[in-house]
């Protein structure tokens, strides 16, 4: 069984559109990072997180007042469609042994009477602990770029290795943008499907740039860019059914998956979408203008 | 075809090691629970208290195969099986400079002592930098966790009985105990290597009290029975001990006899300890009503031997300061009881029990180690200073999720994983029929030593680990892909079979180590910059892609070599 048929698509020769495109949406991801910022969790600001599973339904007007009676009235509160409660606060001292959790539960069982629940999760972050974590992720994301960069100037050439890295960062970029646009809670588990997508797209590039590397040094009578097409046309088979089984594996995880797994597999499926496009149009791109401007000594 | 022989052969080896690394993590999750249950459902249904006495014990005999399986299985972290995790700062900020030294080594040992007490497996309890300490504890709630945190350090000083009461009153309760326990004969009998074990120590035992009826002229009558008591205790260094894969067993049934108990006296345990005949735990019965409160204690430090006693040269002693009213009642506490043995108890466990050599009248005193090593004196140390000096902490990060939380996630996740799986499987054998089915094998191979490696490792698996093994399983799937649509375009160009599986594997080879080789970069990178969650994924993903490389580069190919050198095939359809 076959899908693709040998193709010839001109990737490249359209690349100054394709440098448009990315550039207009890395400047939308830009903008919204700027104007709407995050919507951070409980890791990254400190504060409380609980999640309340009340026996009947409850109303969110019912536990906005709740929550106004014990002098938490800004709490932030969202109720999915199981009727659990997510209920975010700032960080506070409640005093002694007491936490938010505590004080709230009190506050509940006499406002609901005769309705129980159950507090299925607490989490409460320091200011302190929130702040290290926020530089901690930061700088493993930076120390990765350099040993990427490094490996793949060692590897292939520096060509390689200085795009390869935008691409890992123009993915990061949208997909940051992405998380900021949709108002998704950045938590631990946003912060692993991040990682996931950085790994997916180094591969990409990777796999991409790898075939150029093999078909230059085969075919000595193409041009540059036609060899890149080449390589980009003879790689696109390739691309697409691993997309198409990651995607099936995905799309499960969106339909059947647990709140935290949809949020997981949303951020991979964008991801996954950006690597593929990034290793097509940012990095072999950016490889064909970098060679048409000061063309390397090894071709002649 | 020799080479290829020994190429399965290795992989068989490899594949058993596996299966023996992950049998401990196939009991802790689908035999042991089931065991469990059925206890439950007998407690339930149990009639009288004789019987629900017996079910408790053999709770606690299945809580020890379980902490003894645990230890060697691959482990759910708290986000999916639940639990609390606890970040603690020590508050330093009311103590003098001299004080917060050791401030955060004190608060250390006031919580793992605890914890310990409490049967939590596989707590993790660590300082994280110089005054954090990082504590986890799956599958304990909330009210318990903080209970067991949040209290102030308790240090008191009991007086020990001597030995031969001890006995006494362990013969006493087996006595109670007797008409109960005796009446399940079919237990006794079905658990023979326990019986075995029992008639062994109770052999030492015996042996034990010859050499005691001879100094102190106890009267022994006979021989302990099996499932009693007495037939679980041995000796450590002059004391009563139970073994360590007997104590929740023992203090269970010590528990049941808790209303024969001697009347002010309680038994207290020792911590665990190694000795010759294995790890145990002391036991003790001490005055209930403590001689003195750990906040007696102004000072305590480690220091070397500097008295004239020939047999404690190069020795440490902790040396210890009392303050003025309290060095009173030690004066007449340690008068009246000469030669007999004070406990230091700590949160209900006995640190040490010290002879008490002579009055010591002016506050200063010094327990002997008998011990050229500092440590045992400089633990001591800690010990008493904990109750003399508390060390406060506040909770900087607490997160705990219900359990029932974690597993409706965990069994969505689990069926919207294996769904995903299988579409992915049925395209891949559609789509490259035979390498696709060779892709699979390969694929379920790669998670199979995957989680053979993590259980190896002891790691424990968390979301973050899931997504670096869905992260794993994608390059895997990508590997397979790449190779045989390489295969494919050599065998357009008009190659045999033979050739085009080989130049197909040679060029896509390059490929897949060099996209393997920078994911792994930046995992490492991640690994030592990161933070527990983030060091799940990093761990799994390197290992994931040593093994993909193993299993989709490797392993598959010898498997096409040999088919196609076997059979004879047609044109070769991937």
């Amino acid at each position: 069984m076959r899908l693709i048929p040998e193709t010839h698509f001109d990737f490249a020769g359209r690349r100054w559109f394709f440098f448009g495109l990315s550039a207009i949406l890395a400047l939308v991801a830009i903008g919204s990072l700027v104007f709407r910022g995050f919507n951070y969790g409980v890791d990254f600001t400190g504060g409380s997180l609980l999640q309340i599973r009340f026996a009947e339904r409850v109303s969110v007007e019912d536990m906005r007042s709740a929550l106004g009676a014990v002098g938490e009235g800004g709490a932030t509160i969202q109720q999915d469609e199981n009727g659990d409660f997510f209920i975010r606060v700032k960080p506070k001292d409640f005093g002694g042994q007491e936490t938010f959790g505590t004080v709230l539960s009190r506050q509940l069982s006499t406002a609901f009477p005769g309705n129980t629940f159950e507090v299925l999760r607490e989490e409460t972050v320091g200011p302190q602990v929130s702040k290290e974590l926020q530089g901690k992720v930061l700088l493993a994301v930076a120390i990765g770029l350099v040993g990427i960069l490094i490996y793949v100037s060692f590897r292939f050439n520096f060509q390689f290795g200085v795009s390869a890295v935008f691409s890992l960062i123009f993915v990061t970029l949208i997909e940051l943008g992405f998380l900021s646009i949709t108002g998704m809670e950045i938590t631990m588990t946003v912060i692993a499907a991040l990682l996931t997508v950085i790994g997916y797209a180094v591969n990409d590039s990777i796999v991409v740039s790898d075939r150029i590397r093999e078909d230059v040094r085969k075919i000595r009578k193409e041009s540059f860019l036609q060899i890149v097409n080449r390589a980009l046309n003879e790689t696109l088979s390739r691309t697409v059914i691993t997309g198409l089984s990651v995607l099936l594996v995905l799309s499960a995880l969106l339909l059947l998956g647990a709140a935290s797994i949809k949020d997981f597999a949303a951020i991979m499926l964008v991801g996954m979408a950006l690597g593929t496009y990034s290793s097509v149009f940012v990095v072999a791109n950016m490889v064909v203008e970098w060679e048409q401007r000061f063309p390397s000594k090894r071709r002649r | 075809m020799k080479g290829i022989r020994v190429k399965f052969i290795g992989l068989l080896v490899v594949f058993a090691l596996s299966i023996w690394a992950l049998y401990p993590t196939y009991r802790l999750y689908s035999v042991l629970p089931k065991q469990e249950k059925a206890l439950k459902d007998r407690l339930t249904r149990a009639t009288s208290s004789d019987d629900s006495a017996q079910v408790a014990v053999e709770v606690a005999e299945l809580q020890n195969v379980k902490a003894g399986v645990h230890k060697r299985s691959l482990n759910l972290g708290l986000d999916i099986v639940g639990g609390m995790q606890l970040t603690l700062e020590v508050d330093k900020s009311k103590l003098s400079a001299d004080e917060a030294a050791d401030a955060g080594d004190r608060a250390l040992e006031v919580i793992r002592n605890r914890v310990d007490q409490f049967g939590v497996f596989e707590p993790v309890i660590q300082k994280v930098g110089r005054d954090r300490i990082l504590v986890q504890l799956p599958g304990v709630d909330r009210e318990r966790a903080k209970n067991l945190i949040g209290q102030t350090a308790q240090l008191k000083f009991q007086l020990v009985q001597e030995e031969r009461a001890t006995y006494d009153a362990l013969k006493t309760l087996d006595d109670k105990l007797k008409s109960p326990l005796a009446a399940d004969t079919t237990r006794q009998t079905a658990k023979s290597d326990t019986a075995k074990k029992v008639q062994a120590d109770t052999a030492r035992l015996a042996a034990l009290f010859d050499t005691a009826r001879m100094d102190t002229g106890l009267a022994v009558t006979g021989q302990p029975e099996e499932g009693t008591l007495l037939g679980y205790v041995r000796t450590i260094g002059g004391d009563f001990a139970v073994d360590e894969r007997d104590y929740l067993e023992f203090k269970a049934r010590l528990a049941l006899a808790r209303p024969s108990w001697p009347a002010g006296y309680e038994f207290l345990f020792g911590p665990s300890e190694v000795h010759e005949g294995g790890p145990g735990r002391r036991l003790y019965l001490l005055k209930t009503e403590p001689e003195m409160l750990g906040s007696a204690i102004k000072d305590a430090r480690p220091a070397p031997y500097q008295g004239s006693e020939p047999g404690l040269a190069n020795t440490w002693i902790v040396s210890l300061k009392l303050g003025r009213k309290d060095a009173a009642v030690f004066a007449q506490v340690t008068g009246r009881n000469i030669g007999r043995r004070l406990a230091i108890v700590l949160d209900n466990v006995v640190k040490s029990a010290p002879v008490i050599q002579s009055r010591i009248p002016d506050g200063n005193a010094m327990i002997t180690t008998n011990d050229v090593n500092p440590d045992e004196s400089r633990d001591l140390a800690i010990v008493l200073r904990s109750g003399a000096l508390p060390a406060p902490v506040n909770i900087v990060e607490e997160r705990s999720v219900g359990a029932s939380l974690g597993s409706d996630s965990i069994r969505r996740g689990i069926l919207a994983a294996v769904v995903g799986s299988l579409a992915v499987v049925l395209f891949m054998i559609i789509y490259y029929s035979v390498g696709g089915v060779l892709a699979v094998f390969a694929l379920v191979l790669n998670i199979f030593f995957l989680l053979a490696v993590l259980a190896g490792l002891r790691a424990t698996l968390t979301l973050p680990g899931l997504a670096g093994i869905a992260l794993t399983i994608g390059m895997a799937v990508d590997a397979n892909v790449l190779v045989f649509e390489r295969i494919r375009e050599e065998m357009r160009s008009g190659k045999t079979n033979l050739a085009a599986v080989d130049t197909g594997y040679a060029r896509a080879f390059v490929t897949i180590i060099d996209s393997n080789a920078t994911t792994i970069i930046t995992a490492i990178a991640l690994y030592f910059v990161g933070t527990g969650a983030i060091r799940g994924f990093a761990i799994t993903l390197t290992a994931g892609l040593f093994i993909n490389v193993l299993t989709a580069v490797f392993v598959t190919r010898w498997i096409f070599d040999w088919w196609l050198s076997r059979f004879h095939v047609g044109k070769l359809r991937v």
